[in-house]
């Protein structure tokens, strides 16, 4: 069965992937709350950007400023500050999410490549974030930021509450609802999901705002864990964010993953951080092996997509002949 | 029911569409019959909102309706199974049922899927799939059949089906069929697009018959025979701008047994110099997955093939290349054209080598070779430095073809080698096939249109199915016998 | 069949006259960019003191020339449809400390050149035989920069990796006339990428195979080889470009080039080459690394802080990317 060896491929691979590196990296280092609280920590900032990500992923779209649409948010929220926790980090993800649903907007309207648009507003952001301060805001009291470090359970903090909350919806909306699923269509097969009545404005909108809502929320509620925020911060994120979601097995040609996918992907990034951290190695051995384990995956995916290649090319050559009638250009015998 | 008057369309100079009325009675079932370009897409696609007319009215039991958009269309009750399938393959059957519908509710768990696709899956004959099963485990007409599910679902009052059996064996074919009778029998309206005339027969209580964008017969079934609509298809006699043949010299080419995917038994053809063969037949009748196969596009081909008595070996495009056999394939989009690059740069592009010395392109000899080639095809030779997807649909094409001269090749494999060219660029391309023939070229055309290949080929083969039916040489075919071969079996006139 | 299907009916058309054809009268979109140097150049004369001044120049081509070299040398990349590589930063990263750390432990400067020049010809075929081969571009070059990044950290244990300036005094401090070394390898550089890009078959298939992957594959061209060589040619160009902007230096650590990637991503594209491939030029990705240099000079001088700059820089690209497009739709139906 095709469907189940692509579940295989989609779940197996990642889940062995964060369990061997769990039990055989993690585990040795640090006892069993310590290593969940290391790698639930890891949801606030890594797992809500990848998440937002993730969505445009699945659509086969790209946001590549999220690194800079997090920098920025944490800033605005300290500059909302006054108006307390709560309201400053609402009116900030709902400021991220709207401008990501505008780029969403521009994307459809112009038919322009993500990727393209998205390079532009990665450095337009960047330099938005300069403009709020050269060096770092901090929040006046910075016991404000007190209430997100707050363990709960041994294993949770208020801000991971607050990641797996979203993660939940989400995932949720991703899984269960009808705009979630054309998500996946509009990623998969465009031009059957369009052929099928799928709005692919709806679909753009969405995903971008999305992205934009989660970074939104993660520079937010990070602005207040760390009780400041800095214009030059987040630079690498995209790099981290790029590689949870492709361990987790969001799939960049669109159409595969899950928030399931994106945790079990930010899962193994939190246990290579967390090891390396506690063993005092530098945070670039932890990209060295990210960087080789991404490798290693994405050419393990590739062989096993190829191994089905030749079966998948004859299936389309046929398709291709069977529907070879263009219907598109109409201009043909009619004026014989 | 469904009332169409005076719609007319154009694309450009060209009229897709002039002035066509036609109306379709409550439980009827109406086919939409014409040639290739005749009017018949353009049609479904102003039905399904996809293309506004420039005039005409379309009215729905008497209520004129403007058929904005795809969803405009939904809500005024036609709805309109494409040819092309839009299922998404990964999601799953109940998904794929709900996906852009407006009734479909907003939260989509397990239950909720199953309990609306279930009936919707009944209505079309598919009970015994489970709703949960993934699109892509389904057989293409199961795959239509849950197309046709979805658009049934919208409570439609007129169903448009645009060859819905194109892809289907004859027993899938019998599965869409019934259930196109059942849903005429529950009171709704049917158009139904088709080459097969023996559908026409099974299914259908009228026949609408396009040409050149106008209606030019509405034909009762029951008192019809096939002879009637073939000539009504035909129409007048056939145009005279087809250039004459040439002599034909020694065999050039010959295929024993190639197997390929979309051919559903081997095929074998052989070929002499100067000579245009013709292979005809219906969309996935095999005629043009014969000649990829021949060019090496096809991954599995296993073939005997010998040329200018040699036995040579097609593996990939290279070899073909290597061995002087050219490939110019019907979607020029795709594979024939270079956007954004200059009319001169995409003539030269597969003798990129020949006018290289020491690494360096020799600008003056490729704008010589390239004008030639533009001068053989005429195209204007001031547009020669223009972007190549900036021309018309005819030059284009003649860029398409026109690189392969450069090549000095022996064999030239072209499908559909005048889709969407206007008629002056028509006649330069057949007149300038036949001028190469005479030169010696060999030609392999695969093409749907049935009066390309009758005036233009020494030899016509007809695939039917994926087989091989027929080859005659071409003066001893007649239009209308060929156009009955390609769209009806005889072997199947006892079922029909 | 022969020729003379394509006979030489015309005779040999003298080559002036296929000059003079093959030139094409330059359009809207291509005057567009030189046109938005010289603007820029006479504005800021007129309205910026101290920006027309020989210095200033200087200034300006000398903070443009890493960016170009390296810009140009992607431009090839772009071309050919593999996007951008976005290990920019690295690549020039692991060259500069490479050489560096060798000329530090007593590796005369020439030889270190070389070898720097083949190791990133080594890594560049690396990435290229890899996208050749079907991985994704994008996440290929994103874990070549991790590892890059992660393996120089690992070497130099994050630490600035130094040497002598006085060992490499060719590199480090001669300027010509009064013009340093980067400036003339950088017009070097975009003028025999310029060549190869429109003079050559090798560019001819870059182009091509960046403008229709399936069209080039049916006229016998091989994306692969293409792609291999391109990520090869922007590796070296890249390591060059780090050697550069290192010996006058003089050391460096990890965080060597980081905004690269950006900068050159914005030069390229302000320089109007596609990023889905099948267009572009190296010569106007220089005049893009340019332009973006100008203008953040301007607006330093015309004391604008860093995040003005950044914020402006978005801009110009936003909007030609806008532009392009724009253009692009009014130009073809």
């Amino acid at each position: 069965m095709r469907a189940n060896a692509r579940r295989l491929r989609q779940y197996g691979l990642p889940l062995g992937l964060f369990v061997v590196l769990y039990v055989g990296l993690l585990l040795p280092a640090m006892s069993p709350v310590a290593s969940a609280y290391a790698i639930l920590d890891n949801l606030t900032v890594l797992g809500l950007a990848t998440l937002g990500v993730a969505f445009c992923m699945i659509a086969r779209e790209i946001d590549l400023s999220v690194g800079s649409t997090v920098a920025v948010s944490g800033l605005l929220a300290i500059k909302l500050s006054a108006f307390g926790a709560p309201t400053s980090i609402l009116l900030t993800t709902i400021i991220a999410g709207a401008y990501g649903a505008f780029q969403g907007f521009l994307i459809h309207r112009l038919r322009i490549d993500s990727i393209v648009l998205t390079l532009g507003t990665l450095i337009l952001l960047r330099g938005v974030a300069y403009l709020f301060t050269d060096s770092a805001l901090r929040l006046d009291d910075p016991a404000d930021g007190d209430v997100f470090l707050t363990r709960v359970g041994g294993v949770f903090t208020v801000a991971s509450i607050i990641a797996v909350v979203a993660y939940l919806v989400l995932g949720g909306v991703l899984r269960y609802t009808k705009p979630g699923r054309e998500v996946y269509a509009f990623g998969g097969a465009r031009s059957e999901a369009i052929a099928a009545g799928v709005n692919g404005r709806r679909v753009l909108i969405t995903v971008f705002c999305v992205s934009g809502l989660c970074a939104g929320l993660a520079g937010s509620v990070s602005a207040y864990q760390s009780a400041s925020a800095n214009p030059t911060s987040y630079g690498d994120l995209l790099f981290a964010v790029f590689s949870a979601a492709l361990l987790g097995g969001v799939s960049l040609k669109g159409g595969r993953g899950s928030a399931i996918n994106v945790f079990l992907g930010v899962g193994v990034m939190g246990c290579i951080t967390a090891a390396f951290s506690i063993r005092g190695s530098s945070y670039y051995e932890a990209q060295l092996t990210t960087g080789v384990i991404l490798f290693a995956v994405v050419t393990i995916d590739w062989l096993l997509a190829r191994r089905w290649a030749s079966a998948l090319a004859r299936r389309r050559l046929e398709l291709r002949h069977t529907w070879s009638g263009d219907s598109s250009t109409t201009s043909g015998r009619l004026t014989i | 029911m469904l009332d169409v008057r005076g719609v007319s369309k154009s694309y450009g100079k060209v009229g897709a569409l002039k002035s066509v009325d036609f109306a379709v009675g409550a439980g009827e079932s109406v086919a939409l019959l014409g040639q290739n370009g005749a009017g018949k897409s353009t049609l479904v696609k102003i039905l399904s909102g996809l293309v506004r007319p420039d005039a005409g009215v379309v009215s729905l039991d008497g209520d004129e309706t403007a058929l904005h958009s795809g969803a405009r269309a939904q809500r005024a009750g036609i709805a309109v199974v494409q040819q092309e399938v839009a299922t998404v393959a990964t999601m799953t059957v109940a998904e794929n049922l709900l996906l852009g519908l407006r009734a479909a509710p907003v939260f989509w768990t397990t239950r909720t899927l199953r309990e609306h696709a279930k009936p919707l899956l009944a209505g079309v004959g598919l009970g015994h799939v489970h709703p949960d099963t993934p699109m892509e485990d389904l057989t293409i007409a199961e795959q239509q059949l849950v197309d046709i599910a979805r658009a049934l679902s919208e409570e439609a009052k007129v169903l448009v089906l645009d060859e819905p059996t194109a892809s289907l064996s004859d027993t899938e074919i019998e599965r869409v069929l019934g259930l196109v009778r059942e849903i005429k029998a529950s009171g709704r309206s049917i158009v139904y697009v088709t080459h097969r005339l023996d559908e026409v027969f099974t299914i259908c209580d009228r026949a609408v018959v396009f040409r050149n964008g106008e209606v030019v017969a509405s034909i009762e079934v029951a008192t019809a025979s096939v002879p009637d609509i073939v000539t009504a298809m035909l129409g007048e006699a056939l145009e005279t701008y087809f250039p004459e043949p040439g002599e034909l010299g020694d065999t050039r080419l010959r295929v024993v047994e190639m197997v390929a995917p979309g051919l559903a038994e081997p095929v074998s053809v052989a070929l002499r110099r100067g000579e245009i063969l013709g292979l005809t037949g219906q969309l996935g009748s095999g005629a043009s997955a014969f000649v990829a196969g021949l060019a090496g596009m096809s991954p599995a081909t296993s073939a005997e093939v010998e040329l200018d008595g040699r036995a040579v070996t097609i593996a990939g495009r290279r070899d073909g290349l290597r061995d002087g056999i050219s490939y110019c394939s019907g979607d020029r989009k795709h594979d024939g054209l270079f956007p954004g690059v200059s009319v001169y740069k995409n003539l030269s592009a597969p003798w990129i080598s020949r006018i290289t010395s020491r690494g360096r392109i020799s600008r003056a000899r490729e704008y010589t070779l390239a004008a030639d080639v533009a001068a053989v095809f005429s195209i204007d030779e001031s547009r020669l430095t223009a972007d190549a997807d900036t021309l018309s649909g005819g030059n284009q094409q003649k860029v398409a073809l026109g690189k392969w001269l450069g090549t000095d090749p022996r064999v030239l494999l072209v499908e559909e080698p005048t889709r969407g060219v206007d008629v002056g660029a028509r006649a330069e391309i057949y007149a300038q096939l036949r001028r190469l023939c005479r030169e010696g070229l060999s030609v392999i055309v695969a093409s749907s249109d049935t009066a390309e290949v009758l005036g233009l080929c020494d030899t016509i083969g007809v695939f039917y199915k994926g087989r091989l039916v027929e080859t005659r040489r071409a003066r001893d075919w007649t239009e209308s016998a060929l156009l009955t071969r390609v769209m009806h079996d005889a072997s199947e006139e006892a079922s029909s | 069949m022969s020729r003379s299907t394509v006979a030489m009916e015309r005779g040999d058309a003298g080559s002036a006259d296929v000059r003079r054809a093959t030139v094409r009268r330059p359009s809207i979109r291509a005057l567009a960019l030189p046109l938005t140097f010289v603007a820029l150049t006479v504005i800021g004369a007129i309205l910026t003191p101290g920006f027309s001044t020989a210095a200033n120049y200087r200034a300006v081509m000398l903070s443009a020339a890493t960016t170009g070299i390296v810009a140009v040398s992607m431009t090839l990349v772009t071309m050919s449809g593999n996007f951008i590589s976005l290990a920019c930063s690295q690549s020039a990263m692991v060259a500069a400390l490479g050489f560096a750390g060798l000329v530090g432990a007593g590796v005369p400067w020439p030889i270190a050149v070389v070898v720097v020049v083949i190791g990133m010809a080594l890594i560049g075929a690396f990435q290229g035989v890899a996208i050749a081969m079907g991985l994704d571009p994008i996440i290929t070059t994103i874990a070549a920069g991790a590892v890059m990044l992660g393996a120089a950290a690992a070497v130099s244990n994050g630490a600035q990796v130094t040497f002598d300036r006085v060992l490499t005094p060719f590199l480090s401090s001669v300027q010509p006339l009064g013009i340093p070394l980067p400036i003339y390898v950088f017009v070097l550089v975009s003028a025999a990428l310029g060549w190869l890009a429109h003079a050559t078959a090798l560019g001819r298939r870059i182009l091509l195979v960046g403008a229709n992957r399936a069209a080039a594959h049916l006229s016998g061209l091989s994306a692969q080889r293409v792609t291999v060589v391109v990520f090869v040619v922007f590796s070296i160009g890249t390591g060059i470009a780090a050697i550069l902007a290192i010996a006058p230096v003089g050391g460096g650590d990890t965080t060597f080039a980081a905004p690269l990637t950006i900068d050159v991503a914005a030069a390229v594209i302000v320089g109007g080459t596609i990023l889905h491939g099948g267009r572009g030029s190296p010569l106007r990705s220089a005049l893009g690394a340019v332009i973006v240099a100008t203008i953040d000079n301007l607006m330093i001088l015309n004391g604008f802080s860093f995040g003005e700059r950044q914020v402006a820089k978005g801009v110009v690209v936003v909007i030609v990317v806008v532009t392009i497009i724009v253009l692009e739709r009014g130009g073809r139906r």
